[in-house]
């Protein structure tokens, strides 16, 4: 029998916790487990932690130039994971990011010198052809059930293709002037001195934060995540939202290449290769499982960690095989912590 | 449809929870342990050399036949510090090949302005040596579609098809010299010459054409220490570490660090050969370094987004020894010179100039002129604040993707006949 879903259903309500028998409660430890499943509750703490030990021993640490450029390396990961972590909540993830990001920064730069656009317009016309690209990804994986590692490695080297067949082979291109102050630390935003990429950041998580905890679609996102025949079952059209995460991934990954030209004031062919494994990792160290549960609250608090470790290791004379030690063994940790959670697919 | 809901037991929980909290646990260890990492990494391999800070260290090549002997006393300066090991060329009595010649270039994808400009100043001497009937067909071109993925291991199967297609001579632009030893001797050994270009390859049979790298950090680097009275907190911008250009690079800056106790080397980042790389890693070392930094070690292509770091923080600029500088990177020094007096020290040299030389190498060797060696060290630009204007690119601002001008002398004729026994030019 064939179940027809719509999208008039009532909406399944997204399933962030498990509910722990009221004897059990009294112990300790398994209220810190169940505080810790709503609350990231070890990342703040160590957050918290790691900042307080550069303040106390790296002199100028919490100066607020130094804290302004941490929040626009965090923000520049944050950003990188938006799209990211919609696609490991439904349960995929995504490969794509570096490719996306390159081919983001060729567009406003090489790709409109070439075409005689200006920065806007071709702006405006990254958006849907990176949703388009990005859908696709979403739509190949679900419509023959092919896992996004191949398929979203692939879309990204042919979004980056596409674009090099107008811009030219080079990989090469510069920002409008303007573009630069985005990424500036001694920036403000409205008189505001806050940089204008984290005021960006501060709005997308609250749109984010909106959009999965206080609309349907939202909760028919982790429905998806959580087991997608259950959710199918609930008429809810699980593929579209797999299109949907992965274009909307697409998206973001398209426009934080834009910011990242911003921030390098060139392009080059490596400029996304960090996010790839950023956008994966502050995603994990969040707390968000793939398939559900987590948000992008999570996700946020992962790069807050990573960048302020990362910043630390550096004022400790760290060189970059140690903080790649460091990066694995924070994954590591958080693997431990909610790898071996059950998912909620098993639980409905 | 039956719903299973697990809820474990308190002795399981228990034992989830001792796991969780010894691996919290590891933390401070796994910090302790790259701690003392770090501090290992952190001491200078090089010992100080003979002199004064400011002053260059002389330091012998690594010529065990003594080949540099065999060279006018002009350019055996240009071997100081040479890493690689040096040898006689296999073709040093080659009588040439009968032309038109069939060309093959294993060649690496323009994903940047200096690739793109390489390649191009190869296709050029291509094309001029077709008009005079020295090759035929067109350049046979092996590249890879994408820089992030291609491998060492991608560029021997082309260079070995190259071979097998018959080829009379093969330009090599290589990802890694290292690896393409093995395939270079096989085919000089059949007969067919290898000319490289800016990566060394350490074989009789392939002629590099190659930038010392030791000069080329040690000089602008010595120069800076000038300036600064050998005094100040110094940060290096690494490329590829684990790379022998980088470990190079790196080994030449320790030797001039090493002979001014007052420049106090407080870190080093990694930029990857990246502007966007070198940007990032200095934006975080900086929110942990809020001390003065004085003195700025660029090692290569990444002058531009060092200075951009720099201004972005809303920090004064460093001195920036700029090795390999840019258009972009001279456009800050030039702005800066002019509204502060700033002076900055740097080398150049350009793509353009590494292809055009490299088939000009490769038209003498196929033309029986005979290296002598297995490499040709092109005369370095120097650039300090007296000469700055010399290779300043007209228009070019701090956005530019250009190469610095090109100086003149880098690898004219003077610099090259030298080099063969038989110089006909």
């Amino acid at each position: 029998m064939t179940i027809r879903a719509t999208e008039h259903a009532p909406a399944p309500v997204a399933p962030t916790t498990v509910s722990v028998p009221a004897g059990r409660q009294s112990n300790g430890f398994a209220r810190l487990i169940t505080i810790q499943k709503q609350i990231p509750v070890v990342q703040l703490v160590l957050l918290v932690v790691v900042f307080l030990v550069g303040v106390v021993t790296l002199p100028g640490f919490g100066s607020p130039v130094s804290i302004a450029s941490i929040l626009i390396l965090s923000a520049l990961a944050g950003l990188a994971s938006v799209g990211q972590t919609l696609v490991v909540i439904i349960g995929g993830f995504d490969l794509s990011v570096a490719g996306f990001i390159v081919a983001g920064a060729l567009m406003v730069t090489q790709f409109a010198q070439v075409t005689g656009l200006s920065f806007f317009t071709a702006l405006l016309l990254l958006i849907p052809v990176f949703l388009v690209l990005g859908g696709l990804t979403g739509y190949i994986c679900h419509r023959f059930n092919v896992h996004p590692i191949i398929i979203s490695l692939a879309m990204g080297s042919i979004a980056l293709g596409l674009v090099r067949v107008v811009s030219g082979t080079a990989i090469v291109g510069s920002p409008p002037a303007f573009l630069r102050a985005l990424t500036s630390p001694i920036g403000g935003t409205f008189g505001i001195p806050i940089p204008p990429i984290v005021a960006i950041w501060i709005v997308v998580a609250i749109a984010m934060a909106l959009f999965l905890h206080r609309t349907v679609a939202g909760r028919k996102l982790y429905a998806t995540g959580a087991n997608p025949r259950a959710a199918g079952y609930s008429l809810v059209r699980t593929r579209w939202f797999w299109v949907g995460a992965f274009a909307f991934s697409g998206l973001c990954s398209g426009l934080v290449g834009v910011a990242l030209v911003a921030f390098a004031g060139s392009v080059d062919s490596s400029l996304g290769d960090p996010y790839l494994f950023v956008s994966l990792a502050a995603v994990i160290v969040g707390g968000t499982v793939f398939g559900g549960p987590g948000d992008y609250t999570r996700t946020i608090v992962g790069a807050l960690v990573l960048t302020t470790i990362t910043t630390v290791l550096v004022g400790y004379g760290l060189v970059k095989a140690d903080q790649q030690i460091m990066y694995g063994a924070i994954i590591l940790l958080a693997m431990a912590i909610y790898g071996r959670d059950k998912k909620l697919k098993d639980r409905v | 449809m039956t719903q299973h809901v697990r809820v474990p037991n308190r002795s399981w929980r228990g034992k989830q929870l001792g796991r969780k909290v010894a691996a919290i646990a590891t933390v401070p260890l796994l910090l302790a342990l790259a701690a003392c990492s770090a501090s290992g990494a952190a001491s200078p391999s090089v010992t100080a050399a003979a002199g004064q800070c400011g002053d260059v260290p002389i330091v012998a090549p690594n010529d065990p036949s003594n080949l540099v002997s065999s060279l006018p006393a002009s350019l055996q300066a240009g071997f100081n510090g040479y890493a690689n090991p040096l040898m006689a060329s296999a073709w040093s009595t080659f009588a040439g090949k009968k032309t038109p010649l069939k060309v093959g270039f294993v060649a690496i994808p323009p994903t940047g302005q200096s690739n793109l400009d390489f390649n191009n100043a190869v296709q050029a001497g291509f094309d001029k040596a077709k008009t005079a009937g020295l090759v035929t067909g067109d350049l046979i071109t092996e590249m890879p579609a994408d820089f992030n993925t291609m491998t060492p291991a991608d560029q021997v199967t082309e260079y070995n098809d190259l071979v097998s297609q018959g080829v009379d001579l093969i330009i090599l632009h290589p990802l890694s010299g290292e690896a393409m030893i093995p395939s270079v001797d096989a085919a000089g050994a059949a007969g067919i010459p290898t000319i490289a270009g800016n990566t060394i390859v350490d074989s009789k049979y392939s002629v590099t054409v190659a930038s010392n790298w030791f000069n080329e950090a040690a000089y602008p680097l010595a120069a800076a220490a000038k300036i600064l009275d050998g005094k100040g907190n110094t940060v290096i911008v690494q490329g590829a570490e684990g790379s022998s250009t980088n470990t190079t690079l790196v080994n030449a800056t320790q030797s001039v660090l090493a002979m001014c106790p007052g420049l106090k080397l407080i870190g080093k980042v990694s930029g990857n050969y990246s502007n966007s790389g070198a940007q990032t890693a200095l934006t975080t070392f900086m929110a942990s370094h809020p001390e003065s930094i004085d003195l700025a070690v660029s090692l290569g292509i990444m002058g531009s987004g060092t200075y951009a770091a720099f201004e972005q923080a809303g920090r004064p600029y460093p001195l920036v020894a700029d090795i390999n500088a840019s258009a972009a990177s001279l456009a800050y020094w030039n702005n800066a010179a002019k509204a502060t007096g700033y002076k900055g020290a740097a080398t150049s040299n350009t793509s353009t100039q590494e292809g055009t030389a490299v088939w000009d190498v490769a038209m003498r060797t196929m033309a029986g002129e005979g290296p002598k060696l297995n490499v040709v060290v092109p005369n370095m630009s120097v650039i300090s604040p007296d000469n700055l204007n010399q290779f300043l690119v007209p228009g070019a601002d701090t956005s530019s993707t250009l190469d610095a001008l090109p100086s003149a002398d880098w690898a004219s004729p003077t610099v090259i006949d030298p080099y063969f026994n038989n110089p006909t030019q």
